[in-house]
């Protein structure tokens, strides 16, 4: 008696379409990692990206620490959770509890180290078997306002991220090159509505305030 | 007011309210505030504020902080600091408590602060302060309808500048609660409590755009279209509703279009008919103004009442929100010839609520009707996020058949002449309704427009002529439009004289409605604003906790010997904190290695304190397997364990357990003891870790010294050792007493075995069952499917040649001292069953497991098969090597022991 919902007519689906509108996005929140051998700069991409810093003396990640940042892409704010783990071998063992349930992972590599390009492929490879499937994983090669001593060459990372479907950037925490890019190209990548064709897909949770979950559908018509 | 427990506990501070600072003192005081809060410009930080203009930051320009409590809250064991603040809406003209959760106290800034809950001061505020007994002393309660009653504590002495002591914070409650109960003769119409909605149920980030509204917000004129028409019971008809529908210059953007008396059958009445009429609907849709290209939003109908909006197509997707709600107000308040319907709807980010009614009838039912409205009032919630009421809304327009009358004035001519528009003033005078709205005693703070138009009732139908027949009622203003709310202006209003369908005539009116809209432009970047500086707020409220040291180191670390290392976590953040040591994956399954203890697991830290962790490790008979095994199978360098010191909401600390583990016989596989050419004592950790890992099938002796030595000490002590191997428990071995025997076996030593036969017994056993895979691995499941021991013997020679010798000397040895009744065959084949043959798979007890398994060595030491045991030894020739490898090795001594080995063995063979 109360809501009389007479459908017919040219009741619109779900979501009113809004010409202009910001105003129905939707409020995805993400769980990103970042892995990488000691030193190649996670903490300083994530300080970079988050805040917009930069320290030439980092002090060395004991643990794992998260810092929230929410960007808005078209219509949906992608709020993310950002994960930076130690990178130290000696922490390997407990890395699966950080990427486990992760939506993304960023792999970082230090370009003018050969060893951490090859840790990195192991990351990956570790990712591929046992993070969520449907995981995003971009390939950072950091360090990128040294190229001049570089010793992983562009080309060859760029060919080895084809292969295994990873989003790939040379990026700088430095002078910020690419940093923005890389987190933005991971956001449009994720999926973002929960709907059915991702069924089982480790999709963004919805934000469960009611931010912007006014329902338009309950109009009658 | 006598309900609220309050008033009455607290009489002593009411009859004093005269002498504190009144409420209305308050506001204009706080005028000050509001020009420093609304200046948006100002960051924090750059002028120093008190407390209370950092609170008033978190509230829009028209609410008024008007004082604030520092009082604390007590979840779990956790005191958490609250500010209360009582608040001002000067639109509303209401009040409210709000508890703001404080990162510190005093809050540095505007960020500090978040709402936590909201007690209205409404007709259900309650705020209780039970003064007896002393821990009591310090505490109250708030309660309202909507907020269960949460119990606030507070200090005697006040930190916050600017902040209240209690008597006076609970004086201005009491007295705000006081002023709105009795300012407009207790009609709860008049207040608004909608102005909290904007703080409730909503995450910081709509909070934080709520209060920066006037940054983007702008308003937009809408055109809205009010009619209403007791149609008088008659079906459909040809009138010409364009006469009524399609007035004014420009097209209205919505129509609101209220009808009575559709069928008022007694069907219909008893049926409660609520499907809207099409044919109705239809009529209207082409009767509107031609400029406009409309559809139909919504329709509700109760019984004869039906309210039809209608609106603009292109602003369809601009109606955020739509719900519908009845109330009927007819016989028994339950039936719906009378009563209200209502729709509600969200136009861009304005919200607008039509209501059309049929109030009671005739005469002398003034209050009759007066109840209807207030009934519809209290009655009207829509099924929204909010459960808006009517009230709730920033443009009301209330239209229909009020039914109010006009008090016939003796004398005064009726019906009164259209040409004197001054004449509808006089009428006006009589008009119950502006009459009784007068007084206050319905549709408070409603607004009409002036009425220029002859009375709407009652007609001959078909006629222009005031009801001619034997009743004659009297000429009434039945059919009005009624608006609140903010930014609406009237454009017209007027009935119809040509629509002679009924015996009311319809009525119009117009309206511009300035609705607020967002300004995307603007509102995109503000939100974005919004987002970051949520997030920092997010990243820079997260918990800290600090630690004295990463790395736990326990330097040299002995088989059963408990080391102890103690760190410090210190909480230095402005907020209680929460740690606790995080689990870790399967398989352990728990926040540390099998060989730690850690205490406390949890803990809250408040502020500035500090706790000492212990963490103790103990490589003992529980936990040494696990330990050699991670040891053998670590690649990198090797850690006791990674504790994870977990912060709730915030990083993880990675806490390294290091030390060297100094090696021991005890849990050793007896092929890598067999490798040994030195005491273990003489290897590191590493080098221990190689041995484990070698695979070669060369060995330094056919059986270990250890378990050899153990044997022979046991097999000289004769009849001493009755009553050996009874059970499995290691009552030693948690004695300190027992660590000499480990280093006795540790360093081949040639003294006296150093303790009793028991004890010796007890050290063979773990000898045996400490190693990562019983001694008959890998052939346990085969052969506990054997039946002969000739069966047996087969796969028993398959074994490596030490795990072979063990087992076959092992049995004789148990023979003999069962031949000589030293022990109990039973009690051994039990015991050395459950170790020889002791399941990889499970590690719980299975009964019927042990029954094969102590048959299987009950088998094997029974008397009669020497014979097979002699001849299953394929590498006799080994048993002597023992003696020789013994004497080798342990060239500095202990030959008295060797020699007396060697001859044991022999005697044996
Ligand atoms: N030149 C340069 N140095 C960088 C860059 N990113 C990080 N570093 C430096 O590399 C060191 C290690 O960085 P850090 O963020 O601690 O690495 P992490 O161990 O992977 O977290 C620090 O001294 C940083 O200042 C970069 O893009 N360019
Ligand atoms: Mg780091």
């Amino acid at each position: 008696m109360a809501t009389t919902a007479r459908s017919g007519g040219n009741a619109s689906g779900s979501t009113a379409q809004r010409p202009n509108g910001t105003q129905q996005n939707k409020n995805c929140q993400f769980k990103l990692v970042l892995l990488g051998e000691s030193a190649v700069g996670k903490s300083s991409l994530v300080l970079r990206f988050v805040k917009g810093q930069f320290h030439e003396y980092q002090e060395s990640t004991i643990g794992a620490a998260f810092l929230t940042q929410t960007i808005c892409i078209e219509d949906t704010v992608v709020k993310f959770e950002i994960w930076d783990t130690a990178g130290q071998e000696r922490y390997h063992s407990l890395a699966p509890m950080y990427y486990r349930g992760a939506q993304a992972a960023i792999v970082v590599y230090d370009i003018q180290n050969q060893d951490s390009f090859q840790r990195a492929k192991t990351w990956v490879k570790e990712l591929h078997k046992q993070a969520s499937p449907n995981i995003v994983i971009a390939l950072a090669g950091n360090k990128a306002d040294l190229s001049n001593i570089r010793v992983v060459e562009y080309e060859e990372a760029k060919q080895y991220a084809e292969e295994n479907g990873l989003l790939f950037m040379e990026t700088s925490a430095k002078t910020g090159m690419n940093v923005n890019d890389i987190f933005l190209a991971i956001a449009k990548k994720l999926p973002k509505n929960d709907g059915a064709h991702n069924q089982g897909a480790p999709a963004g949770r919805r934000l469960n305030d009611n931010e912007n979950n006014r329902q338009t559908n309950n109009c009658c018509k | 007011m006598n309900t609220d427990p309050a008033m009455t506990s607290k009489s002593t501070t009411l009859s004093s309210l005269n002498s504190i600072p009144t409420i209305s003192a308050a506001v204009s005081s706080s005028g000050l505030l509001g020009s420093v809060a609304s200046d948006n410009d100002m960051r924090d930080g750059e002028i120093s504020l008190n407390t209370i203009e950092i609170v008033q930051r978190k509230f829009k320009d028209n609410e008024k902080v008007l004082s604030i409590f520092e009082a604390y809250q007590i979840i779990g064991q956790e005191h958490r600091s609250r500010l209360l603040a009582l608040v001002v809406s000067v639109a509303g003209g209401t009040y409210a408590v709000f508890s703001l959760a404080t990162a510190r106290l005093p809050p540095r800034n505007v960020n500090d602060l978040s709402i936590d809950k909201i007690f209205a001061l409404n007709e259900t505020f309650q705020i209780g302060s039970d003064k007896k007994g002393s821990i009591s002393q310090l505490q109250f309660d708030l309660k309202t309808a909507d907020e269960a009653a949460v119990k606030y504590f507070y200090y005697p002495i006040i930190s916050a500048e600017g902040a209240s002591d209690f008597e006076t914070f609970h004086a201005q409650i009491i007295s705000a609660k006081f002023s709105m109960t009795h300012s407009t003769a207790a009609t709860e119409s008049i207040l608004s409590y909608s102005w909290l909605n904007d703080y409730r149920q909503i995450g910081e980030v709509k909070q934080e755009l709520k209060r920066r509204e006037n940054e983007y917000i702008v308003f937009k004129d809408f055109i809205v279209y009010c009619g209403t028409w007791n149609v008088n019971n008659k079906p459909y008809s040809d009138s010409p509703l364009h006469l009524w529908l399609s007035n004014g210059e420009q097209p209205a953007d919505i129509y609101a279009i209220a009808l009575q008396e559709l069928d008022t059958s007694a069907k219909a009445i008893t049926f409660s008919e609520n499907r809207p009429d099409p044919m109705w609907i239809s009529k209207m849709l082409s009767s509107l103004h031609k400029d406009g290209e409309y559809e139909e939003l919504t329709s509700v109908r109760l019984v004869g009442m039906m309210l039809t909006i209608i609106i603009r197509k292109q602003l369809r997707p601009y109606i955020a929100r739509c719900r519908v709600k009845t109330v009927a107000r007819g016989v028994f308040n339950t039936l719906g010839n009378k009563g209200g319907v209502a729709v509600s709807i969200q136009l861009n980010e304005g919200n607008l609520c039509f209501v059309n009614s049929h109030l009671a009838a005739h005469m002398a039912f003034v209050e009759a009707r007066n109840e209807d409205y207030a009934g519809i009032v209290r009655g009207l919630v829509f099924d929204d996020d909010l459960k808006r009421t009517i009230n709730d809304h920033d443009h009301i327009f209330w239209i229909g058949d009020l039914n109010y009358r006009i008090e016939e004035p003796p004398g005064l001519q009726l019906p009164c002449n259209r040409a004197s528009p001054n004449a509808y003033d006089v009428l006006m005078k009589y008009d119950q309704l502006r009459i009784e709205m007068g007084k206050g005693n319905c549709f408070d703070g409603y607004s009409e427009g002036r009425i220029k138009f002859r009375p709407t009732y009652k007609y001959d139908v078909g006629t222009d002529n005031f009801d001619s027949s034997e009743k004659q009622r009297a000429p009434a203003y039945c059919d009005r439009v009624l608006w609140k709310g903010v930014r609406i202006e009237q454009l017209a209003y007027n009935s119809i004289m040509e629509i002679r369908q009924s015996d009311h005539k319809p009525v119009y009116a117009i309206f511009r409605v300035k609705i607020k809209t967002k300004d995307e432009k603007r509102y995109k970047r503000i939100h974005e604003e919004v987002l970051k500086l949520v997030d920092k707020r997010e990243n820079e409220n997260q918990p800290q906790i600090s630690v004295d040291k990463t790395v736990l180191d326990f330097g040299v670390v002995r088989f059963n010997e408990l080391s102890v290392c103690d760190f410090t976590v210190s909480n230095n953040c402005p907020m209680p904190v929460e740690f606790m040591f995080k689990v870790k994956d399967p398989p352990l399954n728990d926040i540390c290695e099998k060989w730690l203890q850690v205490e406390p697991r949890a803990e809250t830290l408040m502020t500035d304190s500090t706790k000492r962790v212990r963490v103790k490790l103990l490589a003992d008979v529980r936990s040494i397997t696990g330990l050699l095994k991670k040891i053998r199978t670590t690649n990198w360098k090797f850690d006791f364990d990674i504790l994870i010191l977990h912060v709730k909401n915030g990083p993880d600390m990675f806490l390294t357990v290091t030390g060297e583990y100094k090696p021991s016989c005890f849990g050793l596989s007896v092929e890598t003891l067999c490798r040994t050419n030195q005491p273990l004592n003489t290897y590191t950790q590493a080098q221990v870790k190689d041995l484990m890992n070698d695979d070669s099938p060369e060995f330094r002796v056919t059986m270990p010294r250890e378990f050899f030595f153990l044997i022979d000490y046991l097999h000289k002590q004769g009849n001493k050792v009755e009553g050996a191997f009874e059970t499995l428990e290691y009552k030693h071995a948690r004695s300190l007493q027992f660590n000499v025997i480990r280093d006795w076996l540790d360093t081949w030593s040639s003294e006296e075995f150093p303790g009793t036969p028991q004890a010796a017994a007890e050290a063979l056993l773990m000898l045996l069952d400490l190693p990562e895979k019983p001694l008959l691995d890998p052939f346990v499941e085969d052969l506990l499917q054997t039946n002969t021991a000739a069966e047996a013997m087969e796969l028993i020679s398959l074994l490596s040649s030490p795990r072979r010798n063990v087992f076959v000397h092992l049995c004789m040895f148990l023979r003999q001292g069962i031949e000589r009744q030293y022990y109990n065959l039973q009690h051994v084949a039990s015991v050395f069953g459950r170790i020889l043959l002791r399941s990889t798979a499970h590690a719980g007890r299975d009964f019927y497991r042990e029954t094969r398994c102590r048959d299987f060595m009950h088998r094997f030491i029974s008397s009669d098969i020497g014979g097979t045991l002699s001849t299953g030894i394929a590498d006799s020739s080994g048993i002597s090597g023992v003696g020789g490898g013994a004497n080798g090795g342990s060239s500095n001594g202990g030959g008295g022991g060797d020699g007396s080995n060697t001859a044991r063995i022999n005697a044996i063979n």
